[in-house]
């Protein structure tokens, strides 16, 4: 599989998406300030949409693609099935250092 | 906070959702152009498929700022709001499943193909196809920014 420039896109959009969705959940069982619920509610929506967006506009396989639809951790397991097929065929890994 | 979303909304509507009508609705002509031989067509057809993509990847914020200020606002059961994400769907979906993969399919064509090519004849003729995807996905928008300015039946006077 070709090394695709656009995967660093996918990868920022997947570390969003895990990580404002972490911070929902925290403050939601902490604090729970509703100007951190508006802040963060957006960007986390933003940032699951947006993985499932770039995971569908780059060549992937669809059984892959298919994992970004998955709430939260969608981007994350896109990334790590990629290394997984990277890290099969004897050349060396391109991915890793991107994600 | 709810100034704060409502423009950033607007702010993201106009920056990201507007250089995607353009180049969605300039990409038609100039890949004809480009399929047909032209070289100097070759590179902005290129940057428009690349604007396309990118701005519509961003532009997903502004429907979410949207809901997350209609959820706000206690809108989001507001009959010009349901029409508004009903149509702002739609025009998603003809972007999605029928302008970018045409698109696609264009740049692709000038990457593979020579001037003759059976493909670039076929693209060619099917292009009035994405020419009439993208003026609705245009109208759609236009069609939704009246519904968004007009607000008929609404109350909140933000």
């Amino acid at each position: 599989m070709p090394r695709h420039p656009e995967l660093r896109w996918l990868s920022v959009a997947a570390v969003v998406e895990t990580v404002s969705l972490a911070v929902l959940l925290g403050n939601l069982a902490t604090m729970h300030v509703q100007a951190v619920a508006s802040a963060v509610g957006p960007l986390h929506g933003f940032s699951y949409l947006a993985t499932i967006a770039v995971a569908f506009l780059i060549a992937l396989p669809n059984r892959i693609r298919m994992l970004a639809l998955i709430p939260g951790i969608g981007g994350l397991l896109v990334l790590r099935k990629l290394r997984a097929v990277d890290e099969r065929p004897t050349e060396p890994d391109d991915y890793r250092s991107g994600s | 906070m709810d100034k704060l979303l409502l423009s950033l909304h607007v702010v993201a509507a106009i920056v990201f959702v507007g250089p995607v009508t353009v180049a969605v609705s300039l990409f038609p002509r100039h890949a004809r152009l480009a399929l047909a031989g032209d070289e100097q067509a070759v590179p902005v057809v290129r940057l428009l498929h690349r604007i396309a993509r990118v701005y519509a990847v961003v532009g997903l914020c502004v429907p979410v700022l949207g809901v997350a200020l209609a959820a706000r606002l206690h809108v989001l059961g507001d009959a010009w709001l349901v029409i508004s994400i009903g149509l702002t769907f739609a025009a998603a979906v003809i972007l999605a499943v029928a302008v970018l993969p045409a698109q696609h399919r264009a740049v692709d064509l000038l990457d593979t193909s020579t001037p003759s090519d059976l493909g670039r004849v076929a693209w060619s003729d099917g292009s009035r196809r994405l020419a009439m995807a993208s003026g609705v996905f245009a109208l759609l928008w236009v069609v939704v920014v009246v519904l968004m300015v007009v607000r008929p039946g609404s109350t909140t006077g933000v």
